[in-house]
């Protein structure tokens, strides 16, 4: 037998694509996470972060992690959430975020990017605890699964602006972490990330490892009657002063609170040219090895 | 401490073995009692800050220009060009000069309020640089700031919707630029003086030009009469590009030049013989050169590449001149002189030298036949002033292994130039009016030219024409250690030893001849009377 004929006996057939597939419902925001939550993989997911993940992303990123006294006396269950500037953001706050909250918490992650295939589904709930979160349309399903995970006791990190900023500047928060908040009536802790987006950008194919800030601020609990709009703008004001400290200090960003919104009013290259230049100090130093005198840090003898 | 002058050495029975580059290794070779070896200056101290200075040339601007600050306004449209990845060499280590300038530069933008920026890579005819290139050249900070609006590009002197024809010089040359450059308010040109040819006007009228441009001054003729084109008022390649430059600032294009200076402290600790003299190395340095010699003979060619262009040179800057451009240039050439010239007496009848892993045009890429016909003919040997350092009828010996080997992405018309032209004659002016119009018009190279990175078409013919001054002027070459086939496809003559070589040269040039060595690294350029 010739190994075609073989190769023919042993795999399934293909389905013609206008076939209505009956599995098609466990892809996107319907992808079933519940066996991410089961002792077993809850033990795998702590090895994994202990051991693996955590150590290697602060060797990249070595965060500095401001205010971590609010998180050592965070209220769980928590909303917890951040600006989004890299894939890198979710390791990173994994890595600072202490291991009673870290074990029991779930990250929603963009069910059109993270959950489009399975086996990436399969690992983005395994190693991350994510969940779907509809991004593209209308859904109640992810704000559902949000408030029943919450109700069970998990804390939820979640990155409002929906998606990771194209350039580096923040982007338009939107409501739904402020929404789930209230109507379980659990603390939203706003953390500011900073440095990530230089690390690995967007449009970066290439890790560069370096320095990053994680500031923590204060726990918001909701006022009953609030509305998310005005929730998400109390968050969207905290967010707006730890990003003025990432760049400057704790007084400054108090005391001379101009100039750096979230989001900025523009975002020509002026903005982003301005914007960041705290993340490039006069003297560069770079904590990859780089090999025949390229570690240097200036064109001196 | 001062840096010691270079000097012209007389080797005698004490001196020990010379160090010959020999393509991605080195040699140590005897040469005869009473030649003469070149060395250059040692490195000149570099500037201890260089933002400083950098904002100090910005503000303090040569000859009739005025500070880059009056020069800014909301509104403005507003251009900075800059060299590409061939300067300078081998690439520096992080920050690169550019990226401290161009930093400089859009900072004062934003602070001025000026909305458009665009960054253009001066390119020419060159290939387009890779990403990580254009990154290190102008900066994380800058390339973050401007890739995702578009507002980096790479000059393309094949979009003839973005070129603009200024017009005619008297000489009849027709100037053609980039049209965002020249159709700008205030265009900024960041340059790498690595050698005197670099800067000036040829920055603008040759790195923003087209193809039709070019031409005029890139061709055999000119070459030839280019004596040499590293001495600007020697040089009719300069005096074409001066022309045209005039040319361009008549029509009121603005141009605020920053041109910058390098020492010549070009390799690290780990290869710091090579800066060395070579009765100077001690134990460190002898074991590390056995080492190295042996390893890299050793070592497959593509990985002994690999190793050497992962190269960062520790540069120091010893300059940085901003504002007019004829007034910046002649600051720039005096540091440049200071650094690299020595003064030499007489002419020798056969000038050996060792050519390195690394020109001008391979940068991250393979030093194929031509570029080391190009290195040697073309750059090497007009490293003088005055005087060709070797006398009419001379002979140069080259040691370098010439393998017959190209790079299929960025050297593609190389390749058939080598297969096509070289097998049917290697005389430039032939070459040069049979076939350089079909490369240059050839719509595969330009398609590899503007999405690849590919060099242009015509490139591999500027590389002869560069070499036309020294064909015209020599006796021979001879290729020390080089493929023979290949060797006798570039016209020269292969020798597998510098005595063969030497017994070869001395038919050519006669009885008892004079052997003059130009030693590098780094570079030397010879003041001869």
């Amino acid at each position: 037998m010739t190994q075609s004929k073989l190769h023919y006996i042993l795999r399934r057939p293909s389905l013609p694509g206008s076939y209505l597939r009956t599995r098609a419902h466990s892809t996107g925001a319907d992808y079933d996470t519940a066996f991410s939550r089961t002792p077993p993989a809850r033990i795998f997911r702590s090895l994994a972060l202990e051991y693996l993940i955590a150590p290697v992303t602060r060797q990249i990123a070595t965060p500095t992690l401001i205010n971590q006294d609010v998180l050592d006396t965070l209220e769980t269950p928590a909303v917890i959430v951040s600006n989004h500037e890299s894939h890198l953001d979710t390791l990173l706050l994994l890595s600072v975020l202490p291991r009673r909250i870290r074990e029991r918490a779930v990250i929603g992650a963009g069910a059109d990017y993270f959950f489009d295939r399975r086996t990436k589904g399969f690992l983005s709930a395994l190693l991350l605890g994510a969940i779907p979160i509809e991004r593209t349309k209308v859904s109640r399903r992810s704000s559902d699964l949000s408030v029943e995970l919450l109700q069970k006791g998990w804390n939820l990190i979640l990155f409002p602006e929906g998606g990771r900023t194209p350039d580096g500047l923040p982007q338009e928060l939107k409501a739904g972490a402020a929404q789930v908040a209230l109507k379980v009536g659990v603390p939203i802790l706003p953390i500011y990330l900073d440095g990530t987006y230089e690390l690995l950008g967007k449009d970066n194919s290439r890790l560069q490892p370096g320095k990053t800030k994680v500031i923590c601020g204060k726990p918001i609990h909701p006022q009953t009657g609030m509305r998310p709009q005005a929730l998400i703008e109390v968050v969207r004001q905290q967010l707006e002063v730890l990003r003025a400290e990432a760049a400057t200090d704790f007084w400054k960003a108090r005391s001379q609170p101009r100039g750096r919104h979230f989001p900025p009013s523009s975002r020509g290259w002026r903005e982003v040219w301005l914007d960041r230049s705290h993340r490039y100090p006069a003297k560069e130093t770079s904590s990859w090895p780089r090999l025949f005198g390229s570690s240097r840090p200036g064109g001196r003898d | 401490m001062t840096a010691r002058p270079g000097f012209v050495l007389e080797v005698d029975r004490s001196t020990p073995p010379t160090l010959f580059w020999y393509g991605e290794n080195f040699r140590l070779e005897r040469l005869p009692r009473s030649s003469r070896i070149l060395y250059p200056p040692e490195p000149l101290p570099a500037i201890r800050d260089v933002r400083t200075a950098i904002e100090n040339a910005l503000d303090n601007p040569a000859g009739d220009q005025k500070p880059l600050d009056a020069l800014l306004f909301p509104g403005m449209q507003l251009t900075i060009a800059f060299d590409d990845v061939s300067l300078p060499l081998p690439q520096m280590t992080a920050p690169d000069i550019r990226s401290l300038v161009i930093e400089a530069v859009l900072e004062r933008a934003a602070q001025a309020g000026v909305e458009d920026v665009q960054l253009v890579a001066a390119l020419a005819l060159h290939r387009r640089m890779t990403e990580g290139e254009l990154k290190h050249a102008v900066g994380k900070r800058a390339y973050n700031a401007l890739k995702p609006r578009g507002l980096l590009t790479q000059h393309d002197a094949e979009d003839q919707a973005n070129m603009l024809e200024i017009g005619h010089t008297d000489q009849g040359e027709l100037v053609e630029i980039n049209r965002r450059a020249a159709e700008s308010d205030l265009l900024v040109y960041v340059n790498i003086n690595l050698v005197s040819m670099d800067g000036g006007h040829k920055s603008v009228a040759t790195g923003l030009a087209s193809y039709a441009s070019i031409r005029h001054h890139h061709n055999v003729k000119t070459m030839v009469q280019s004596r040499s084109f590293m001495d600007r008022h020697s040089s009719e390649l300069h005096s074409s590009n001066w022309r045209m430059g005039r040319l361009i600032k008549d029509a009121g294009i603005k141009i605020f030049q920053i041109e910058t200076t390098l020492n010549t402290n070009t390799f690290p600790d780990s290869f710091r013989f090579l800066q060395r003299r070579e009765w100077e190395w001690d134990l460190r340095d002898r074991a590390s050169f056995v080492a190295a010699n042996g390893a890299l003979a050793k070592t497959p060619p593509a990985l002994a590449r690999q190793i050497f262009h992962s190269i960062r040179s520790p540069y120091g800057v010893t300059g940085v001149n901003a504002g007019e451009v004829e007034a910046v240039h002649d600051l720039t050439l005096a540091k440049v002189f200071e650094q690299q010239l020595v003064r030499v007496e007489g002419q020798t009848d056969i000038l050996t030298m060792g050519l390195p892993f690394v020109g001008p045009y391979n940068v991250n890429s393979i030093m194929n036949p031509i570029l080391v016909y190009c290195l040697s003919l073309g750059y090497f040997f007009n490293m003088y002033r005055h005087k060709p350092l070797v006398r009419k009828g001379g002979v140069v010996i080259i040691s370098h292994p010439t393998r017959p080997e190209f790079d299929p992405a960025f050297h593609p018309s190389y390749i058939d130039f080598y297969e096509q032209v070289l097998t049917e004659t290697t005389d430039p002016l032939i070459i040069e009016q049979k076939y350089e119009e079909t490369f240059a018009r050839d719509p595969w190279y330009i398609h590899l030219y503007r999405t690849g990175n590919a060099y242009h078409g015509v490139h591999p013919f500027y590389m002869w024409y560069w070499g036309a001054h020294a064909l015209d002027h020599l006796g021979g070459v001879i290729v020390m250690g080089g493929d023979p086939k290949t060797v006798r496809r570039l016209g020269f003559k292969p020798a597998s030893t510098l005595n063969d070589a030497l017994e070869m040269a001395g038919s050519i040039v006669g009885a008892n001849p004079t052997v003059t060595h130009l030693h590098s690294p780094p570079l030397v350029m010879a003041d001869v009377y």
